[in-house]
């Protein structure tokens, strides 16, 4: 019997040491290098992140080292196919400018769109947000009223009906002052996307500041801070903020592509950036009268800012899950 | 929701100055703002959405009942679509989660969020219409004319509803409740259709109002690429000819329109949630 | 008395991504007919997954490896899922611990019930609706006809597990499994639940299967008791026999950490966590926490002693060479 081969002396109480040798502890590591870790767990979102970088790098030094200009159209080279000679590696448009040099200008604009609007949001939502979630009561109570009213109103209607009146004021303003160059620039339809994002596309990341703010607010260390006399700027700035970071990091990089999808939506319909200036979305617009004969004019284009878009939502929704500290089975 | 006219109108055509002046007198524009803004109340609430400007002779109204017709049609056809094809991927991806069918439903769904709709419409137009020339793609007078419209429509909502349903089924199977109806020895079809759908179908039901909004913004879009006679063409080329009364009146109804529409789904909601009373 | 349902040498296991998380390592118990058996063990004993295996509701990515369970004298770990479905409320009626999540909140209570009745007889319209208010007054809902129509928010805590134990009662099954009954609700509550339990109990001749995580409640309630950790059966004795004569430390540790009402001693805690079952420790599950914990204890895993008629317990204490050690000890 088995018994018999455990010898008597095992039958002596076990030490400490012995018992809790059983437990095995991890190594300790800090909550960013964790994060860090989750995320490069996914391949897919790496892969995205390193898709945008280069995209990022090639629409800027692009144009800079290509032979020719954005707008630069060359007669007599209309509608060359992409792939056929060295050149115009992309082929060129119906004015011969060369597709790939647009195609570059146009990611660098709707990137750059992207980008400015997210951040425009990211003041706008985060300052909004700590204020509501910090005082609370009825402070919070109005303003997340007021929040759920913006948020229910279709913004893409908005934005066009403000195209509609801002243009004709804009053009008034511009003939009363020629010389200023920055709002020429941008045009009037890029202002409308721009005034439209500080107005109503803040509030998601408002929510989502508030109810951290509000989650982090009654932590111990904020007792303790207020309890040694710190103003509630401070307090905010120093402690509430950065437990926040995670979720405006997430929320801010989930922005960017609703905001280069919106304007690639507008300026599809014709109501973004203006000629010669060049967004994905106008690329794509202008190659529509030539789909049937001259795809790849749309077909371009079209795949860059989806790629580019999907790649954002890839690295947001791996950031989301990377900085959410529950195991999942 | 109230709308704002905002900003001074003003005719910005190159015609001699006398007859821009008749124009703005026969449209009331020489008034005030203040009277032209109460004017126009008035006149809505009246149902009368007032003339075109530059499609002279045809009012609003009747403008928007010819075109509406042909957007309403194809919105409903891409919004059942969407729904019923969503709701079914979702619970099929909900079920074989972590396996194949699951992850390339979800790939599907997540290229069709980030996507947008004019890269569908126009992508599967040169694949399905000029490539295989298998599909019509303009116009919308016979049945097959909207395969390709709705298709592209529905293409977002119907992924944002396979991941939101297949999210909220796999919450909802993780329920006591259904294993309670599993302890019963009720058949695993019963389980999933009867207790498990029909609970999970609530966020969903929610979304319906977005949705409607959503279809509706992406019908300016599809219109324009597939050519077809509605009423979200009609709004872009109003605003591009600065038809003031059609973009207003246009405007208007589409306000009014989704106001219904939150309306009713927030009564489809409390129809479909018996936790929530009405009134009480 | 002859058993209406054996547990031999069950194992089972959840193969996660993380490992083989082993739930239930090697379990055997018996339920007669007519015999109320308690099974006690904090969470992640296994007990809920042993009821589980039961009526064949263990869900991947569980599964079992081992073992046999003979209900009624079929063996389920055998059964295709038709047969498993067919025992499910008509042979075994199963109650779980939430009653606030266990019942649909779409549906009526009525519509509830009805849907199992007209599974198990194919009752519909009045009739059902006849034997539905029948089932609610015998769990002593008041207003039956009125109750019928009414949604699961609108019944307390207590009432919704209640209707749950009449939803369960609907097949007339010959057991039921109660999972944890009265955690979920106020002590007052309890007490109410387990001696409907009781009462239907003796009615009709079921057998019951009370799982919970407080020997206090198993008291006066069941015939017999089996107290597990870690997946295994510690002890298991009628239920006077552990009451007057426990002899697992863990059993000692449980009746010694519940209150008392008429003494002042302090509480005496078991100290430690429970362990991992993912890699579970050679020897017995409890040594970690055992004051008692000898070093064979942590190597070897401890057989089954018999203590009394119908009481045994695992664990190395009961080993002669384990007393010859501690009179050794004594000794010197």
């Amino acid at each position: 019997m088995e018994n018999l081969k455990i010898s008597d002396e095992l039958f002596v109480p076990a030490t400490k040491e012995e018992r809790e040798g059983i437990q095995v502890m991890r190594e300790p590591s800090s909550y960013w290098k964790d994060v860090y870790k989750r995320f490069c767990k996914n391949k897919v979102a790496v892969v995205s992140f390193w898709f945008i970088v280069v995209v990022i790098l090639v629409s800027i030094i692009g144009p800079y080292i290509s032979p020719y200009r954005y707008d630069q159209q060359i007669k007599g080279s209309e509608f060359i196919r992409p792939f056929v000679n060295w050149s115009h590696p992309l082929g060129t448009d119906n004015f011969g400018r060369d597709v790939f040099v647009r195609l570059m200008m146009g990611a660098r604009i709707s990137l750059a769109i992207g980008i400015v609007a997210s951040l425009m949001i990211l003041v706008i939502g985060v300052i909004y947000g700590a204020i509501s979630g910090y005082f609370g009561g009825w402070v919070d109570n109005i303003m997340m009223r007021i929040v759920e009213i913006i948020s229910s109103i279709p913004s893409l209607l908005i934005i066009i009906l403000l195209s509609v009146v801002i243009s004709p004021n804009l053009r008034a303003y511009l003939d009363a002052h020629p010389n200023n160059t920055f709002l020429k620039t941008i045009g009037g339809s890029l202002l409308c996307i721009f005034i439209t994002f500080a107005l109503l596309y803040w509030t998601d990341m408002a929510r989502m500041v508030r109810g951290q703010i509000l989650s982090v607010k009654n932590e111990e260390y904020v007792a303790a801070a207020k309890a040694l006399g710190a103003k509630p700027g401070r307090i905010i700035r120093k402690h509430l903020l950065p437990n926040s970071m995670g979720v405006i990091i997430v929320t801010a990089t989930l922005n960017i592509p609703t905001a280069i999808f919106t304007e690639a939506y507008l300026s599809f319909l014709g109501l973004g950036v203006s000629a010669p200036m060049c967004s994905l979305g106008s690329l794509a617009s202008d190659a529509l009268s030539g789909i049937y004969s001259y795809s790849y004019l749309l077909i371009c284009p079209s795949i860059l800012i989806s790629l580019i878009i999907l790649a954002f939502y890839l690295i947001g929704d791996a950031l989301r899950n990377a900085l959410d500290p529950r195991m999942k089975k | 929701m109230h709308l704002v006219p905002g900003g001074p109108f003003q005719s910005d055509r190159n015609l001699p100055q006398n007859i821009i002046h008749n124009m703005e007198v026969k449209y009331g524009y020489d008034k005030p703002l203040l009277t032209q803004y109460r004017n126009y109340l008035v006149d809505i609430l009246h149902g009368d959405l007032g003339y075109s400007v530059k499609q002279h002779g045809r009012s609003v109204n009747e403008m928007i009942g010819t075109y509406f017709p042909v957007s309403a049609r194809l919105g409903l056809v891409a919004i059942a679509f969407a729904f019923v094809l969503g709701t079914i991927m979702g619970i099929g991806s909900a079920l074989k989660n972590g396996k194949a069918l699951d992850h390339g439903i979800m790939i599907l769904a997540t290229i069709g969020t980030s996507v947008p709709s004019f890269v569908i419409a126009t992508v599967s137009m040169i694949i399905f219409g000029v490539q295989l020339k298998w599909l019509p793609t303009y116009g919308l007078d016979t049945p097959q004319k909207y395969i390709l419209p709705a298709f592209a429509l529905s293409f977002f909502p119907l992924s944002f509803i396979a991941r939101l349903m297949r999210s909220s089924m796999l919450d909802v199977i993780n329920q006591d409740y259904i294993k309670t109806a599993r302890a019963k020895g009720l058949s695993e079809s019963v389980v999933i259709i009867k207790h498990a759908a029909r609970n999970a179908l609530q966020p969903v039901i929610t979304y319906l109002g977005t949705l409607t909004a959503g279809v509706l913004t992406g019908s300016f879009v599809i219109e324009k690429v597939f050519t077809i006679p509605g009423l979200g063409k009609s709004f872009v080329e109003s605003i591009f000819n600065r038809d003031y009364p059609l973009i207003m009146g246009t405007t208007v109804f589409y306000a009014a329109l989704l106001i219904l529409i939150y309306f009713l789904v927030d009564v489809l909601y409390a129809v479909i949630d018996p936790r929530i009373k009405f009134g009480k | 008395m002859e058993n209406l349902l054996e547990i031999k040498h069950l194992k089972v296991s959840f193969f996660t991504p993380a490992g083989e998380v082993k739930a239930v390592n090697d379990i055997s118990y018996t339920l007669g007919k007519g015999e109320i058996l308690g099974v006690v063990g904090e969470s992640g004993s296994g007990k809920s997954v042993t009821a589980s295996t039961v009526m064949g509701l263990v869900e991947s990515p569980g599964r079992i490896v081992g073992g046999s369970v003979i209900f009624d004298g079929k063996d389920v770990t055998k059964m295709s899922k038709q047969e498993i479905r067919s025992l499910r409320g008509r042979e075994i009626g199963m109650i779980f611990q939430d009653p606030m999540t266990s019942l649909n909140p779409v549906y009526t209570i009525g519509a509830q019930i009805k849907e199992g009745l007209k599974l198990y007889y194919g009752l519909k319209g009045k009739e059902a609706d006849k034997k539905a208010i029948e089932l609610l007054k015998l769990v002593s809902i008041n207003e039956p006809e009125r109750r019928l129509k009414q949604y699961p928010h609108e019944f307390s805590g207590g009432m919704r597990q209640r209707v749950m134990i009449a939803m369960a009662l609907a097949g007339n099954p010959k057991m039921l499994i109660a999972d944890e009954p009265t955690t979920a609700l106020d002590v007052t509550i309890q007490a109410q639940i387990l001696e409907i339990i009781k009462e239907l109990q003796k009615k009709i001749n079921m057998s019951v299967m009370l799982i919970t995580h407080d020997l206090g409640i198993v008291a006066d309630k069941a015939d017999k008791v089996v107290v597990m950790y870690g997946g295994r059966i510690v002890e298991s004795a009628p239920c006077e026999e552990i009451f007057r004569n426990p002899a697992h430390p863990y059993t000692i540790g449980l009746l010694n950490s519940i209150p008392k009402l008429d003494s002042s001693d302090p509480l005496v805690p078991i100290e430690g966590t429970p362990i991992d079952l993912l890699n579970p420790p050679k020897g017995c599950p409890f040594a970690q926490r055992c004051q008692k914990c000898m070093k064979v204890c942590l190597s070897h895993m401890p057989p089954y002693t018999k203590i009394s008629e119908n009481h045994e317990s695992a664990c190395w204490l009961h080993d002669p060479r384990a007393k010859a050690a501690a009179g050794k000890e004594a000794v010197k």
